[in-house]
């Protein structure tokens, strides 16, 4: 994959993160779960943060930056804070797996970019109360 | 009193690199190509000829030093201030899962523990510190691997610390 197509997908990550992530912030009561709503918050800025610095990336190697899709799957039921917990803790997952393949795929600044991308998709499990790992985003690397 | 040094999880880490070695100083890869500034130029370049030094090699070296010097620390801590149950055995055992992946077959650098602060708490913020220290030097060791393979396992060995750290 090139650096370029690698880009792209993790912004098409970004998007689908971004689109889940309103999702789960209106399935987050902010007086009843005032932690889980700011972490939500937190976490949904950050997503929006790296879409808008992938989009420059793109568009600076020459690249028109992926839109995103009109909808995304979402889950039928998010009536609680633990499957609102499980549900970003899966979108962090992806883009965990998204941005190690990014670093894979890319050198220099942007490889730089995508190293600290894993480490904050990977400390976001932190925030919403999930275990560490010994590989984030290469889970693999651990059979 | 003479520094420990990290015996017992160099053992811990050549079993496991007998169930999981990931050779990845090897370089299987094609790695990307590095542009005059250093940005991703978007296309493979030839992987080195048969003939060249591995160019990882300096690489994986420098993370498992970093990595040995790490618990060589962290086992001078317990054995001079008894810190068991303290999540230091998760950091340990997180380290020899580290260790077993960028095992390539090469002797193991030397490492000598560092001095341990007087105190317990100030022994456990050298261990933070010095954990720390190895989430950037495996950050950088990822930039500067030339196989994209080898950069993705240091960059997700570095988001593993990164976890434990803001724990």
């Amino acid at each position: 994959m090139s650096a370029l197509d690698a880009l792209q997908t993790a912004l098409a990550a970004e998007h689908a993160a971004i689109y889940v992530y309103g999702d789960v912030g209106a399935h987050t009561s902010q007086s009843a779960e005032p932690e889980l709503f700011a972490t939500v918050s937190l976490l949904y800025r950050a997503h929006r943060g790296r879409r808008d610095q992938l989009e420059l990336m793109v568009a600076d190697r020459g690249g028109v930056p992926v839109a995103a899709a009109p909808t995304y799957e979402l889950p039928r039921r998010l009536g609680t804070p633990s499957a609102v917990r499980r549900h970003a803790m899966g979108v962090e997952q992806a883009c965990a797996e998204v941005y190690a393949a990014t670093v894979a795929s890319t050198t220099g600044t942007d490889r730089a970019w995508a190293v600290s991308a894993l480490g904050e998709a990977a400390v976001a499990r932190i925030l919403l109360g999930g275990e560490s790992e010994d590989f984030p985003g290469a889970p693999e690397l651990g059979d | 009193m003479s520094s420990p040094r990290a015996q017992t999880s160099r053992r811990t880490a050549l079993a496991l690199a007998v169930s999981a070695p990931l050779a990845l100083a090897a370089c299987d890869l094609d790695p990307p190509a590095r542009s005059a500034s250093g940005s991703s130029s978007g296309s493979p370049t030839a992987t080195p000829s048969a003939a060249a030094p591995l160019p990882d090699a300096d690489v994986v070296e420098g993370a498992r030093a970093a990595t040995l010097l790490a618990v060589a620390l962290i086992e001078a801590a317990q054995a001079r201030h008894g810190l068991r149950r303290s999540g230091l055995e998760d950091l340990l055992r997180l380290h020899a899962a580290h260790l077993a992946v960028l095992d390539d077959g090469s002797p193991e650098p030397e490492v000598e523990a560092p001095l341990v602060a007087a105190t317990p708490a100030r022994a456990r913020a050298q261990v933070a510190a010095s954990e720390n220290g190895l989430t950037a030097t495996l950050a950088d060791a990822a930039g500067q691997a030339a196989s994209g393979d080898l950069a993705r396992a240091l960059a997700s060995m570095s988001a593993a610390l990164r976890q434990r750290v803001a724990v």
